[in-house]
């Protein structure tokens, strides 16, 4: 039988490995069978996490720290790297291995998984998201002329840039912007300090790259599309602060409503005008002073 | 293959090591650009008597002191926006530039009044200090160009002007130390336009060299 719930409270340092969600427990001390891996093969089973009531939770919340039998959702791939790494063949020892080792020592792990499964590979559970520090460490590597280093922070850049421009620029765009702003990466990566956090640099450059792609997109090269917002879990409070609408938010109503209209959604300047009841060369104005605005915003948060 | 896909093969096949971006060269060379300055004013116009006497004038310590605190801000600025970067400010320099406005500040104020020394307009010296501070100031800049090449300064205009700032506020500290005049009026004037000449040189020329 598998106990399961979900303590947001739990202070395991695996938290900064995986950044999981979800903690369970079995009522076997060897895990064995009902452990990680058969906790992951049952979605069933991970979908019941939260419904657990609040007296159930503190019960097993207790039961953990008597047992201290702390399990953590990890990808298949990372687990597999974690038990040849630790040469431990039990997933508690593995586990507490885990545990015991510090938390530079646990990022590059996370790094050397990806490096050797690829994002997707790592990625495939839904908890599993991304920590600076571990993507960092991988940039270090790529700095220092690892190649394979250098294609994880690639792979992971495309996915999380292709989000973070999603609805910021028209539809058309994306994948183009994405991919200057891939080589923009590559080119400039000596300009990556490796004492400081990665997201923000990255952001930088996409803003930058993204400034620029503005710039040059015009009415007549696409279709008009309604632009949806950015998918920001309004919890990470860092997404939020590197993030496009965050810019945005810094110009005028006008100014916002111009770009919005012409540049992201790709209406003609007279369709903005009439939409936003501005004359015309109202509208270029604000454009104008939009952008060179966001340009002096690329790095405010 | 998707051209995604087809981008990151090519840019890894690419891929070579590479060493991070580093405050020290820039560093070094401001320092080094700006004692060789220093020293070519002294060889070309002569040590001042109260330097040679070891007992330089307040005003003196007061002009170059503030000319270095100014550059000093306006490199580290600089050095700040070489490497992208949300989150950060790179605005303290202003606060420098703010309190070395005082000179011209005072120099208008006493062209306001009519009280403006038409002498300081004219003197010889004026033109000589302008053009050796601009001179020095370019080619401070141009090296500090050179070094900013591996970086990726996301605020180009921004750059610009501090490059500019910082150079000039060098420059101009290396010839107010073999400065024959110690008026504010004269600084207010001569310095500032000095200074602010290489700004707009830099603030014009930087982003085109430093666009990426």
């Amino acid at each position: 039988m598998l106990t399961v719930l979900k303590p947001s409270s739990f202070a395991s340092p695996f938290e900064e490995v995986a950044q999981s969600e979800v903690y369970c427990k079995t009522n076997r001390t060897g895990g064995g069978g009902a452990g990680i891996g058969t906790m992951l093969a049952a979605p069933a089973v991970i979908a019941l996490l939260g419904e657990a009531d609040p007296a159930t939770r503190i019960r097993h919340r207790s039961a953990l720290r008597q047992h201290d039998l702390r399990f953590t959702q990890l990808s298949d791939n990372l687990f597999r790297l974690c038990e040849r790494k630790v040469g431990q063949k039990s997933e508690l020892r593995v586990t507490k291995s885990l545990l015991r080792s510090n938390k530079q020592e646990r990022h590059i792990l996370l790094a050397e998984c990806w490096q050797e499964f690829g994002w997707e590979g790592c990625k495939r559970r839904e908890f599993m998201r991304v920590d600076d520090p571990s993507i960092a460490a991988l940039m270090a590597r790529s700095q220092q002329g690892d190649s394979a280093a250098h294609e994880a922070v690639l792979r992971f850049c495309l996915t999380w840039l292709t989000r973070y421009f999603s609805g910021k620029i028209h539809a058309d765009h994306v994948q183009d912007l994405v991919q200057e702003t891939l080589i923009s990466i590559h080119s400039k990566s000596a300009s990556y300090d490796p004492t400081r956090p990665f997201l923000p640099w990255l952001a930088a450059i996409a803003r930058y790259r993204w400034i620029d792609r503005l710039r040059k997109v015009y009415r007549a090269e696409v279709t008009v599309t309604e632009v949806e917002p950015e998918a920001i879990d309004p919890e990470d409070g860092v997404a939020a602060s590197i993030s496009i609408e965050r810019m945005l938010q810094m110009l005028s109503d006008k100014q916002q409503a111009a770009i919005t209209l012409v540049k992201l959604q790709g209406y003609s300047v007279a369709d903005a005008a009439e939409k936003t009841g501005m004359s015309e060369s109202n509208i270029k104005m604000n454009i104008m002073r939009g952008i060179r605005k966001l340009s002096a915003l690329v790095e405010e948060e | 293959m998707t051209m995604s896909e087809e981008l990151i093969q090519s840019l890894v096949a690419q891929h070579r090591k590479v060493r991070p971006f580093s405050a020290k060269p820039g560093l070094l060379f401001a320092a080094a650009a700006t004692s060789m300055a220093i020293l070519a004013c002294h060889i070309l116009y002569g040590i001042r008597s109260d330097l040679l006497a070891g007992m330089p004038g307040d005003d003196l310590i007061i002009k170059a002191g503030l000319l270095f605190v100014l550059g000093a801000a306006a490199l580290s600025a600089t050095i700040s926006m070489a490497r992208p970067g949300v989150g950060k400010n790179a605005n303290g320099w202003l606060w420098a530039a703010l309190i070395a406005a005082i000179f011209p500040a005072y120099a208008l104020f006493l062209a306001l009044a009519g009280q403006f020394p038409m002498g300081v307009l004219y003197a010889s010296s004026g033109i000589r200090c302008f053009v050796t501070s601009f001179s020095f100031g370019i080619s401070i800049a141009a090296g500090l160009i050179i070094w900013l090449r591996s970086a990726a300064p996301v605020r180009p205009n921004r750059i610009g002007w501090s490059v500019g700032v910082a150079s000039g506020a060098f420059a101009t500290m290396a010839y107010s130390l073999t400065c024959p005049n110690n008026g504010i009026a004269y600084a207010g004037l001569w310095y500032t336009l000095a200074i602010f000449s290489t700004a707009v040189v830099s603030r014009i020329t930087v982003p085109h060299l430093l666009r990426w």
